[in-house]
């Protein structure tokens, strides 16, 4: 081991004599790593460790999907719920929760909380010891007796100051009293956006409904019982609900989904990987970068190296010394990585907004704990091996040359080596080529979807979403006598230009949908007869400025007591009515209730990730009147401005009701598309450090090249060369590089994007914009790190690069 | 007659701390067109240095030179580049080739450099091939040519272009004396047909191919 402390001394004392040479290879290490590490660690908190959740591997979701789409992912209906836990021998425990927005009440103004309705198997499937106090147990199930609620630690912490005298308390929610039984451990922040959790008390009879799709499934596998298996034996379960339920489970099949994969949403999983590949591709661009470093060193030593690996015995020796030089090289870069991703990190967290924490469970403990340092030296490692590997393969190589050529006259390794070089950093180009385009790509894509094509300006409008408790609202009357009153008084308002209510806004990520029946036509109920649906106010049109193309919009005389109407979207009557006009034809959805066509309104793409507008049925919100809604307020300025305004209207239309989610639209169309902003500008990121290092890589490569051919430039020049020729036969030599790394890169960015074209939204995956822009810039930048070296060519004095022997 | 080449007073020094080393000192020297100079003396005399002057390589000098009347230490860059690549042809000492071409690759550098066509250059190049006896080798790198069969394709890229004047720095060093009484013959024959040659060499017998000898040492030239 003398020796390697020997070896340790000799690579600081080569590593300080080339300081520049030394500190690029840091950088590049520190950049790679660095970035490798802020993205591991998001990685962690997302999809490797999202819920503190034991053997969280054995704990799966249970969704239903249709036939035709796989990625499909719906709540399921009660009756579906009772039969699986009733039959399943794959699952130990099967629990079902379902969202419950209710309205805290009590200290100061109302507050709005998201919570979720939860049986007492999930604390089974969870495998959860409480933080505080006990959790309630399936005797709590029952109607009557459900009057315990568990806290989030973070609502505990927020809203009780993390009080430990909190377990005992009366709490009102929607106007119902309970008693706080337990805290939830910290990071469980799951079901998704839920800040307490309440027992799911039905009555007996609703457990066999078999049309309602709102319960979320959660389930532990039994020991001994694999995920295919579940999924073999839930295939029986759905073809069995098929039969029994054909109306409402034709083609309907389940969905079996490990926990990891949806705990921070549909995308996330995928959005990570992305992630995840890119960071590695940058890693093996930094290791390219220190490798083409390390050679370019050994060469300067071109001699004495050669002639030591001649003497065959000290080869392995040279070889440890090489790669004692690179790990040295990454643990540097590795330190100075950790603090690069400790400020990464920092920027990453202002990426995201307070309000959209609560939906990432994992978020809470992103930062360097102990697995991202693993992770982090297990890189270093790996970056330190891999950058010594090809100086190492050299050497071995290179030690015949001088043996065959006794007297040492110069010899071809001179192309030899050059091309090692070279092709070291056309491969590193050619992934940041990759790297960039799939960066590019996704941009574009987030550009294109954050648009809504209306012509109001999203950024002109206030949405706020109502959810009026059945309690105090029983009826639809009650309802929309509610959303009249506000609407009146929102109208009113100066600066106000409409006011319009609607149950789901376009960007909001929810949807009503139903199947469609046509009158005069068999009743469907495959994937092609759904139609979204939306309950509007008349207004709704005008304030969201989305043209009517035939027919009339509602008016306020289409109330409960007239005749049921119905506007749909051109999309709708694309699928229902193909050959001609809808107006004055009917439809039901599914209750047998006849409306009548009236209108035919423009599309508008309710979710990018439709792609495509989806069909829609509108009908007056008078007429069939939701309790939960959406309100939009168009302005004709800054609309938060009017936010205070809007508050006292709906307070003075039901002072204990709680505004929701009060935000511009435009911001409402921004957070719902903030995943693929997220990864956008991440990936722009990485691509920004990715072009960087090339960049460096082809300079350091140029530099070296220059320095090597000062001899031949003089000649050249003493030959008549004009120095502008010089200049030109550098920039070649790197566009040579770029033109390569294209030839490489083009294929794989192509071949990667079609991977990745089910995250692309908006735009082609194969963007012409892109794949002519990238290859420009880079060939641009490439030029502009040649042109130093380029120029100190030209400035090759011919009688000192002759004097060279 | 006129003189080509005409030095007057050159002085060439290093500046090797605080004392100044002269290499070239007062070097007047004229040669006229269609000579043939031999220049000699002892190692580190500054030959090598008065033909890197001569052949404009080497600009830091003080004094005056004038080629056909024209005041090369006067003229720019790019005026010299043009009068080099007009008349100079230029023998390295150390040959020089550019060790990642081919000998034909390297022959063709100087014509690719002079406004010739591609086909005309392959065609001197295959000329000059045969001249040299070196067809054979024209694929090989200088890395796989004896040190002897370097120096003849230095001297035949010196010439290829068809150079007035031909400076050589002992183009013979290395060969064996056969072929360097071939390359003598060579230049003579050249001279016959009017090329001015400026010869640096150690041997007599080549010297005395030449029309005249310049001694040189110590920087001196020594007048006769
Ligand atoms: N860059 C330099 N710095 C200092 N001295 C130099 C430099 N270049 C050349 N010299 C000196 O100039 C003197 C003349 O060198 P030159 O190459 O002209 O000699 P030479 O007559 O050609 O010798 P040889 O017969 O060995 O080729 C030598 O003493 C040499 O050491
Ligand atoms: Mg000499």
């Amino acid at each position: 081991m003398s020796g390697l402390r020997e070896d340790l001394r000799i690579s600081w004392r080569r590593l300080a004599a080339r300081p520049a040479a030394s500190a690029a290879a840091i950088l590049a290490l520190a950049l790679g790593i660095g970035f490798s590490t802020a993205n591991y660690s998001v990685a962690d908190a997302i999809l490797f460790h999202p819920l503190p959740v034991p053997d969280i591997d054995r704990v799966v979701v249970i969704g239903l999907r249709l036939e035709a789409s796989p990625d499909d992912f719906r709540s399921v209906p009660p009756a579906d719920f009772s039969l699986w836990t009733s039959s399943s021998r794959t699952f130990q425990s099967i629990a079902a929760d379902r969202r419950w927005f209710a309205t805290f009440t009590g200290s100061g103004e109302p507050l709005q909380v998201q919570g979720a309705l939860v049986n007492a198997a999930f604390f089974d499937v969870m495998q959860l010891r409480p933080a505080l106090g006990r959790f309630f147990t399936a005797e709590e199930e029952h109607p009557g007796h459900d009057n315990s609620i568990v806290l989030n630690y973070h609502l505990w912490e927020r809203q009780f100051a993390a009080d430990p005298a909190i377990v005992g308390r009366t709490v009102q929610l929607s106007g119902r009293s309970f008693t706080v039984c337990g805290v939830l451990p910290k990071g469980l922040n799951f079901p998704r956006g839920a800040e307490f959790l309440a027992p799911l008390a039905w009555e007996p009879g609703a457990w066999a409904d078999s049309s309602s799709f709102v319960l979320h499934v959660t389930a532990r596998l039994r020991d001994g019982a694999s995920l295919p298996q579940a999924r073999a034996e839930f295939d029986s379960f759905t073809r069995a609900s098929a039969a029994q339920y054909p109306a409402t489970h034709s083609h309907v099949t389940a969905n079996l989904v490990p926990l990891r994969e949806r705990a921070s949403g549909g995308h996330a999983a995928g959005y990570i990987r992305i992630l995840i590949a890119a960071v590695l591709f940058l890693v093996l661009i930094a290791c390219l970068n220190v490798a083409n470093l390390q050679l370019a060193r050994i060469l300067a030593r071109g001699r004495e190296m050669a002639v030591r690996a001649a003497l065959g015995a000290s080869r392995l020796r040279i070889a440890r010394q090489v790669l004692v030089e690179s790990l040295l090289l990454s643990a540097a870069g590795a330190l100075l990585g950790v603090l690069t991703a400790s400020w990464a990190l920092d920027y990453i967290r202002a990426l995201i907004p307070p309000e959209f924490i609560r939906f990432l469970p994992g978020w809470s403990s992103l930062g360097l704990n102990r697995w991202v340092l693993t992770w982090t030296a297990l890189t270093a490692a790996a970056a330190g091996i891999l950058s010594a590997l090809a100086p190492v393969a050299w050497l071995n190589r290179a030690s015949l040359a001088p043996s065959l050529h006794e007297s040492g006259r110069s010899s071809t390794t001179g192309t030899t080596r050059g091309r090692l070089r070279t092709s070291l950093v056309v491969f590193e180009t050619s992934l940041a080529v990759v790297l960039l385009i799939g960066a590019a790509v996704m941009v574009r894509s987030f550009g294109a979807i954050d648009g809504l094509d209306v012509s109001n300006d999203p950024r002109q409008a206030l949405t706020f979403r109502l959810s009026l408790p059945e309690s105090r609202y029983p009826g639809s009357a009650a309802a929309a006598r509610f959303q009249n009153d506000l609407l009146t008084r929102l109208q009113a308002l100066p600066g106000v230009r409409g006011a319009a209510i609607v149950s789901n806004l376009p960007g909001s990520g929810s949807a009503n949908s139903a199947f469609v029946t046509v009158e005069g036509r068999p009743a469907e109920r495959g994937p092609g007869a759904v139609s979204q649906a939306q309950s509007i106010s008349p207004s709704y049109f005008h304030t969201l400025g989305l043209p009517l193309v035939e027919g009339r919009a509602f008016n306020p005389s289409d109330g409960r007591d007239t005749a049921q109407v119905a506007i749909v979207s051109q999309a709708f009557a694309r699928r229902f009515f193909p050959a001609a006009s809808p107006l004055g034809r009917r439809v039901h959805l599914g209750d047998g209730n006849w409306l009548t066509i009236v209108g035919l309104a423009a599309d508008v793409l309710h979710d990018y990730g439709d792609r495509h507008p989806l069909p829609i049925v509108y009908r007056p919100a008078a007429q069939f009147t939701w309790n939960s809604f959406d309100a939009l307020v168009a302005t004709s300025g800054d609309p938060s401005s009017l936010a205070s305004a809007v508050r006292r209207a709906v307070h003075d239309t039901d002072a204990a009701q709680p505004v929701y989610l009060l935000r511009s639209f435009d911001r409402l169309l921004r957070d719902n598309t903030f995943g693929i902003a997220f990864v956008a500008s991440i990936l722009a990121a990485l691509g920004a450090v990715a072009l960087f290092l090339s960049l460096l890589g082809v300079y350091s490569v140029m530099a070296c090249v220059v320095a090597e051919r000062t001899r031949e430039f003089g000649v050249r020049l003493a030959l008549g060369a004009r120095r502008a020729s010089l200049l030109w036969l550098v920039l070649r030599s790197g566009l040579l590089i770029a033109a390569a790394s294209l030839l490489l890169g083009l294929p794989a960015a192509f071949a990667v994007l079609h991977l990745l074209r089910g995250f692309i939204f908006g735009v082609s995956p194969y963007d012409l914009s892109v794949f002519a822009g990238v290859p420009a810039v880079l060939s641009a930048a490439l030029a502009a790190a040649c042109l130093l070296p380029a120029w100190r060519a030209t400035r090759t004095d011919p009688i000192t690069a002759l004097r060279y022997e | 007659m006129k003189s080509m080449i005409s030095l007057r007073n050159v002085d060439k020094y290093f500046q090797q701390g605080p004392e100044r080393f002269y290499v070239l000192r007062r070097v007047t020297l004229d040669i006229k067109p269609g000579e043939f100079v031999a220049v000699m003396g002892p190692s580190g005399a500054g030959k090598s240095t008065l033909l890197h002057v001569l052949g404009m390589h080497d600009t830091a000098w003080s004094g005056e030179y004038l080629f056909l009347d024209q005041p090369i230490h006067q003229l720019d860059r790019k005026k010299r580049l043009e009068i080099y690549k007009k008349y100079f042809g230029f023998v390295f000492q150390s040959y020089h080739l550019l060790d990642d071409l081919t000998v034909a690759e390297n022959l063709d550098v100087p014509l690719s450099y002079r406004d010739i066509k591609k086909s005309e250059r392959q065609a001197i190049v295959a000329d000059i091939l045969d001249r040299f006896r070196i067809v054979g080798k024209k694929d090989l790198f200088p890395s796989q040519l004896s040190g002897g069969q370097q120096q003849l394709v230095g001297v035949a890229r010196a010439i290829v272009a068809n150079p007035k004047i031909i400076l050589a720095d002992e183009p013979t060093g290395n060969l064996h004396s056969s072929q360097g009484a071939e390359i003598m013959e060579m230049f003579k024959q050249l001279n016959e047909e009017g090329a001015t040659i400026v010869m640096v060499t150690h041997s007599e017998t080549n010297a005395a191919y030449a029309h005249r000898i310049v001694r040189i040492v110590d920087g001196w030239i020594e007048q006769q």
